[in-house]
């Protein structure tokens, strides 16, 4: 039998505050859901059959490795975890052993449907030290309008010279409210990418939150997000520089149609020790209605001397100059206009390798701009 | 053998550091209370408008509660701090006539010498209350009122009533409550319509008193097509209880005028200062704020622009530099409300010793803001581990027209930098303070030489120490 829960939750907060009239130090929000079970499709079902994928008995972090535990610690937005702990409909652990590198990527594949509105998860990854491995997150719903709910907490640890590249897909319609946090603890040596792809009109809150806790680390995130219509979506990215020689990038592209809102926070967070390193931030995001909301705070906080910290963020419409100079040439507008969107977007979309997945972008990104004359 | 580290020491602030014995002719009781608020309105013999204005802002502060976000003002007690302290001294018109003992205060602050070299007039308050104001005739003549603010609300009453804390109100935070009802002092400029004042004027805010407050009030009014330079200067002598300045400037920027407000202040490391500072540019009108911090304890300062007239334009040049037991939390505000409004952002920090620089920026273009810019840029230098620095810029986006770029960068002063300019023939201490002036010349270049030649000394002052 199921029935309607109601929460209340604090996300996405700053790790520094800034002014309050300006409503971006966090959310506090208010959140109704249809607890019901969460059934997985078949092909979760294979992967499980196929031990790739292992459903987590307990949800509680007891009796999982230190590493993990510590990330949960860290991560910041502890009700979201907590609330995706005691909430929980679903939950796997990915185990990487040491030195296994997987040259195909794991897909694990979440459709919300009238028979699964409903799903609040959590993700534990692995990565021992040497190994190496691609996972492909994807997050749909099955018909525009569906009420649906996703919260979901990942944590994950890339040990020892370890490499992970993680790529979350959420290609959700309006209806849908998409509450993610993801922790992450780098290890001497480690890599870790993530690509973080939004398209759609629903509202998401994305937290992610980087612990480079090993000496010589490496993380780079690549974000595209286009939204439509009402949607929105609230990023709150947090890059802490705690060994020495870290290097991080945060390289986010978007488009806002309609009367769509982002709020873009990206910290990068240079603690006393991490002599050597380096971070920086990018945002760029194109204008594509007059009833866009736009908002961004890109924090450099730095308690070391031996670092170098940058950010650049614009926004701005399509460049009327490049727009002539392209329809000058013949091209129809329209096909400009495209061509200028995708150029936007294009540092995102080169960072995904896998033709499927890059198809099933430019198709759900496409259709967007389609409809509205892009 | 390992190198040891370049060690910056701290400045040298006898110029600054100077206590004047005098004792005040009046002071209210320390803290906060009605009694203080209407005994400070009575001493003034104020219209009942602005005592009702006082009370009205008591009890806003008592119901506005501090800030969550930046520093914390836990060491601020205001059961300790004394709101008033008259100096034993009237207005004046002529320094011969100021008391020796504050004359003497000013003169090693190079007060009077600056007036008589390139100022077109200048201001001088003592704790709370101004004890010399004066105009060249050839400003005056222009038509310039440029008086205390005592003086305004008898003189230019009407004025006053229209303009005063209608850009800053008392709701607006705790500070500016608090300034509402304790205000004393400060300076009021009027320039006509088309008048362009060639030469800066000058307000001097000295706070000679241990544990007490200074809470001026800076009106300027520029009507359509004026032009104006405005310095303003502060500083303290030392103590070992905390100091509070919460001052308030309000700047009205009429059609096609032009303000630059210039800033150096250079408290001692005991204050706390909570200054608010706003101006509003009416259409094609422009407000240059150059700033420069170098002293208090705590600061919280962010002057603000709000562009309400098409083709406004606002210029932020600031610079701070925080050394041992130095929080400034600094930046500025800009909120763009109308078409083709235009603005700039240009702020460093430095940071050494322990001290902590905060840079925080707000940007905000409305709907109505059509084909409007903005850029902004912050840069952050650390001189060592011990120290902190923090960029916190917000931007808020509601027009689809509108270009915003920002960027900011972070980092140390650069060993090629210092390897290149060692084997030219200076030495490491040489190399360094080189690359820290050359750091700030964008906002030593806005100020008037003078100026520029003060603030690079104060930079240097800061940078001056053993070289290992």
């Amino acid at each position: 039998m199921s029935r309607i829960q109601r929460a209340s939750l604090k996300i996405q907060t700053l790790p520094v505050l800034t002014w309050r009239h300006l409503q971006m130090n966090g959310c506090e929000l208010d959140v109704s859901f249809e607890q019901a079970p969460f059934l997985p499709s078949d092909a979760l079902l294979a992967l499980e059959k196929e031990a790739l994928l292992q459903r987590i008995p307990s949800l509680s972090p007891e009796g999982q490795k230190e590493e993990i535990r510590n990330s949960e610690s860290n991560d910041g937005d502890q009700s979201l975890t907590s609330f995706v702990r005691k909430n929980a409909n679903a939950g796997y652990q990915v185990e990487i052993a040491e030195g296994d590198t997987r040259t195909t990527p794991l897909v694990l594949d979440y459709l919300l449907d009238e028979g699964n509105p409903t799903l609040i998860e959590t993700l534990v990854v692995d990565m021992q030290p040497g190994s190496s491995a691609t996972l492909i997150k994807g997050l749909r719903t099955s018909s525009v309008g569906l009420r649906s709910f996703h919260a979901g907490s990942t944590r994950v640890h890339v040990g020892q010279g370890a490499n992970l590249t993680l790529i979350q897909l959420r290609f959700l319609s309006e209806g849908a409210t998409d509450l993610d946090q993801l922790s992450v603890t780098l290890g001497e040596h480690a890599s870790f990418s993530l690509v973080e792809i939004v398209v759609g009109d629903a509202h998401s809150y994305i937290g992610t939150h980087i612990d480079m806790q090993g000496n010589a680390s490496e993380c780079s995130i690549g974000c595209m997000n286009v939204v439509d219509k009402e949607g929105s979506s609230d990023f709150n990215f947090h890059v802490e520089h705690k060994g020495e020689g870290t290097n991080s990038t945060q390289l986010v592209r978007g488009a806002l149609l309609n009367s769509a809102s982002k709020l873009f926070r990206g910290t990068i967070d240079f603690h006393k020790g991490c002599n050597k390193s380096k971070g920086s931030e990018d945002e760029y995001t194109v204008l594509l209605s007059p009833a866009v909301k736009n908002r961004s705070v890109p924090l450099i906080l730095c308690a070391e001397e031996d670092v170098e910290g940058e950010h650049a963020v614009s926004s701005g419409r399509l460049d009327s100059n490049a727009l002539f100079y392209l329809t000058s040439r013949g091209i129809g507008e329209k096909r400009a206009k495209r061509l200028l969107v995708e150029a936007q977007l294009y540092p995102i979309l080169a960072l995904v390798s896998d033709k499927e997945v890059l198809a099933e972008i430019e198709e759900q990104l496409f259709r967007r701009l389609d409809s509205h004359g892009y | 053998m390992k190198a040891e580290k370049t060690r910056f020491d701290e400045m040298d602030l006898s110029r600054y550091d100077f206590i004047n014995e005098d004792e005040p002719a009046f002071r209210v009781e320390k803290g906060l209370n009605e009694t203080v608020v209407r005994t400070i309105s009575k001493e003034k013999d104020e219209p009942s408008w602005m005592l009702e204005h006082r009370l009205r802002s008591l009890k806003t502060f008592y119901k506005v509660p501090l800030p969550v976000w930046g520093p914390n003002l836990d060491e601020l007690n205001l059961d300790e701090i004394i709101t008033y302290s008259r100096p034993d001294s009237g207005m004046n018109e002529s320094w011969e006539s100021v008391p020796e003992g504050i004359r003497d205060a000013f003169d090693r602050l190079g007060i009077p010498e600056a007036e008589k070299e390139f100022l077109g007039g200048v201001g001088a308050q003592f704790d709370s209350e101004v004890v010399y104001h004066k105009v060249r005739k050839e400003v005056a003549g222009q038509g310039v009122i440029y008086c205390d603010m005592r003086t305004a609300l008898r003189e230019h009453e009407a004025l006053v009533k229209k303009h005063f804390m209608r850009l800053v109100p008392p709701s607006d935070h705790t500070f500016a409550a608090l300034h509402g009802a304790l205000w004393s002092g400060g300076s009021f400029v009027h320039v006509p319509k088309g008048v362009k004042v060639s030469i800066p004027l000058q307000s001097y805010f000295r706070l000679n008193a241990e544990g007490a407050g200074q809470f001026e009030h800076t009106l300027i009014i520029l009507e359509p097509g004026a032009d104006l330079h405005f310095i303003e200067g502060c500083s303290a002598p030392r103590y070992s209880v905390i100091n509070l300045h919460a001052g308030c400037v309000e700047l009205f920027v009429g059609e096609g005028a032009r303000l630059r407000y210039s800033t150096v202040e250079n408290w001692s490391k005991n204050m706390m200062n909570l200054n608010t500072k706003r101006a509003r540019v009416e259409k094609n009108g422009s407000i240059e704020w150059v700033s420069g911090s170098f002293g208090s304890h705590i600061s919280m300062l962010y002057p603000s622009s709000l562009l309400v007239g098409e083709g406004a334009h606002s210029e932020f040049t600031g610079i701070s530099f925080a050394g041992k037991g130095q929080i400034l939390d600094t930046g500025t505000k800009v909120i763009h409300s109308s078409a083709h409004t235009t603005s700039s952002v240009n702020t460093k920090s430095i940071a050494k010793n322990g001290g902590h620089c905060i840079t925080r920026s707000e940007v905000i273009i409305t709907k109505a803001a059509l084909h409007s810019k903005a850029t902004i840029s912050c840069e952050s230098l650390m001189l060592d581990s011990e120290s902190r620095s923090d960029t916190i810029p917000a931007m808020d986006i509601r027009s689809e027209d509108a270009d915003i770029g920002h960027e900011a960068r972070i980092g140390r002063i650069s060993d090629k930098a210092i390897f290149y300019l060692m084997s030219r023939g200076l030495s490491e201490g040489e190399a360094k303070e080189l690359i820290v002036r050359g750091f700030a010349e964008p906002i030593a270049k806005a100020l008037p030489m003078e100026y520029a030649v003060e603030m690079n000394t104060l930079i240097k002052m800061e940078m001056e120490g053993s070289i290992g």
